[in-house]
């Protein structure tokens, strides 16, 4: 198999409801949270808590709810991904923008989760991990199974590159043999 | 195939008692409190056997311990498997393996054996601890793992080491670290029942000799005794930190050997650690405001596994950061930085600075973090209808100072890329270097605000395997290309760092 680069790739446009559904049902438990808070405070200072307690709902829902899915379209105009012969790169982000660029050989392993909604929309996600313990170092969700399939098998290391690899370990290993300077004998 | 040395079963049996001795406290309290006059004697045989049950659990734990536990080198591989319910076969590469430590506690020391722990790649901690070896074990396993022998050790001794703390050295490091409140917190914390009843009994004293009229009578005199206990508090806690110092890294030293860095310190434990220069991932050197005082600063070193003795109770903290020098002169400094990064000439790296436009975002971040909960603070005391609602006001009185500390900060700043490394400094009062090979750096990412971008510039997260370091605030389009030169760079390397 080839090492294949890419241009920057676009999600699939039906991410955007995944992360709609997403936001409705995420969304909810901050918008109780300011409920209840505004409704304590009201009954604490003697106002009207039925009326404050509906406009702190419909607070939460604009700011947790309404406000992501109106967001959703431009997220997902953002989100690009692409391949260079060294790296993934991930592009994404409103107003904290970023770029991560993993490289293709540190990559250890790959999952590919989905989600309810992913599932109703035939989409999964693509997790990449490297070594250590900072966990995963790249997502790419809103891809279509075989479009993921494809990404594994472009990021896992593939038979050559291994080859290459060892040969490259081999020569390191080769590199720390035992110097003179270094033994105790010759410093005495 | 082996089993464990047989005096296993008592290291195991101290072991689990320390773990059991708090649950076993924890319940026999209420039975001592709970228990009248009358019937003392039946607490007395309760608490035997509830004791007497911790203790046989732990024995228990020590015996399973040594039955289920056979190791190995197999081949290549060290094999270390586990029967029993839970059963469980480890095969570890020896050339996986990252960092070998052979660790004595107190009462190992006494029986002559060794715990030895095995560390790989995948962090979170040891991937195969043998508790209790016998030393001959220790070192046949140790010249297996490490290839280097005790004989060969004993003959390092006339190696000149790359670096060794004295006693002078420790005591420094020990008082210069701000470790004293802390130092009291634990104290406290130990004695912490006893104190309450130290203090009632002294309160009661005062009062029935009339100190405490006395006091009032004089204010000023109660403000004095105040203070003077407080200095001498962290007096105590100071002279504390340095034991704590002294104790926990005596006898620093580091060698180089065949196979990497060899590092043993420890006067009631000793710890020998064996750290491959091909597995360090990336160093950094940190100095607190009064370690620059005195021109002196801390070198540690990131790889993928490594711990370090947390405190109390000899627990670990699995950090992937193995001290290099507890303390050191810019000398040493120097050397150890060209050990590891050979033709590195620490000194002389030109740093780029960072944008003055950090300052801004700095005082932006800082101003934001106050605001938010002062304003929301006040908001709610208003509503509740207190009169005090501006009190939450106060800690944006931090502004003030806020201001010269981001400037401190800023001059600190900086990046540097220059033989194959890439380098970054930072801190505000204090100073910290961060060091690593570009092969080593396994992601980049280019972040930035709003505010950022609209100035044209970003911040670049730079992360090896063991440890993330961040370039703060440069020209976006230097830190793209900074981005791209790093991965194109570290390409084809991967193999090499793991």
């Amino acid at each position: 198999m080839q090492v294949e680069t890419t241009g920057w790739e676009e999600l699939h446009p039906a991410v955007c409801k995944v992360w709609r559904y997403s936001a409705m049902l995420t969304g909810l438990i901050p918008s109780i949270m300011i409920t209840g808070l505004v409704a304590l405070f009201t009954r604490v200072s003697r106002g009207p808590v039925l009326i404050f307690a509906v406009l702190g709902f419909i607070l939460g829902l604009l700011l947790f709810v309404v406000v992501p899915i109106l967001l959703a379209t431009r997220q997902y105009e953002r989100w690009r991904y692409k391949l260079t012969p060294e790296s993934l790169v991930i592009k994404k982000g409103l107003l904290y923008q970023s770029e991560r660029h993993i490289a293709r050989d540190r990559v250890q392993h790959i999952d590919i989760n989905s989600g309810p909604f992913d599932r109703k929309f035939g989409l999964v996600q693509v997790v990449v991990y490297a070594a250590g313990a900072t966990g995963s170092v790249g997502l790419i969700p809103g891809l279509s199974p075989e479009k993921a399939d494809w990404m594994r098998a472009q990021l896992m290391p593939r038979d050559e590159i291994l080859a290459e690899l060892k040969q490259k370990d081999l020569e390191a290993d080769l590199a720390e043999q035992p110097q003179p300077s270094l033994e105790p004998d010759a410093k005495a | 195939m082996q089993r464990l040395d047989p005096r296993s079963i008592g290291i195991l049996f101290v072991q689990n008692i320390r773990q059991f001795i708090w649950p076993a406290a924890a319940s026999m309290l209420p039975i001592i409190n709970s228990s009248g006059k009358s019937n003392k004697n039946i607490s007395f045989v309760i608490v035997g056997l509830v004791l007497a049950g911790f203790g046989l659990l732990a024995l228990t734990g020590g015996l399973i311990t040594y039955f289920r536990t056979r190791f190995g080198i197999v081949g290549t591989d060290l094999v270390v498997k586990k029967s029993g319910l839970f059963r469980q076969d480890r095969t570890i590469p020896l050339s996986k393996i990252h960092n070998v430590t052979i660790r004595q506690g107190l009462l190992e020391r006494l029986l002559r054996i060794a715990t030895i722990e095995v560390e790989t790649a995948s962090g979170g901690g040891a991937e195969a601890k043998l508790s209790s070896v016998s030393l001959a074990e220790a070192d046949r396993l140790r010249e297996a793992l490490m290839g280097s022998t005790e004989a060969q050790i004993s003959a390092e001794a006339d190696v000149p080491s790359v670096y060794t703390a004295s006693l002078k050295d420790l005591a420094m490091a020990g008082a210069l670290q701000n470790r004293s409140l802390y130092m009291i917190a634990i104290v406290l914390g130990i004695f912490g029942q006893g104190i309450d009843n130290v203090l009632e009994a002294i309160i009661d004293r005062a009062s029935k000799s009339g100190a405490v009229k006395y006091a009032e009578a004089h204010p000023l005199l109660s403000v004095a005794v105040f203070a003077g206990a407080f200095l001498l508090f962290l007096i105590v806690g100071w002279l504390l930190s340095i034991l704590y110092s002294v104790l926990t890294f005596y006898g620093f030293k580091v060698v180089r050997t065949v196979k990497g860095l060899r590092i043993s310190y420890g006067l009631i434990n000793t710890m020998q650690t064996l750290l491959p220069i091909r597995k360090v991932q990336s160093v950094s050197t940190n100095a607190s405001w009064l370690y620059r005082l005195v021109g002196v600063s801390q070198i540690s070193a990131q790889s993928i596994a490594g711990f370090r003795p947390g405190g109390e109770g000899g627990e670990r903290i699995a950090t992937g950061s193995t001290m290099l020098a507890p303390i050191c002169r810019p000398e040493t400094l120097r050397e150890v930085m060209t050990l590891i990064f050979p033709g590195l000439e620490f000194e002389r790296v030109q740093y780029h600075q960072a944008s003055p436009f950090w300052v801004r975002v700095m005082m932006w971040r800082t101003l934001m973090t106050l605001i938010i909960p002062t304003v929301g603070g006040s908001l709610v005391l208003w509503m509740v209808g207190r009169s005090w609602a501006w009190v939450p006001f106060i800690p944006l009185a931090i502004l003030l100072i806020a201001y010269p500390m981001v400037r401190l900060s800023y001059k600190n700043l900086g990046y540097a890329v220059k033989d194959g490394l890439i380098l970054i400094r930072s801190g505000m009062i204090s100073l910290n270097h961060w060091a690593a090979p570009i092969t080593n750096v396994q992601s980049v990412e280019v972040t930035s605000s709003y505010f950022q971008r609209r100035k044209g510039l970003a911040d670049v997260l730079v992360s090896t395997p063991a440890s993330i370091s961040t370039i703060a605030c440069v020209d976006e389009k230097a830190a793209r290309e900074l981005a791209e030169y790093i991965i194109v760079n570290s390409y084809g390397h991967g193999r090499d760092a793991i």
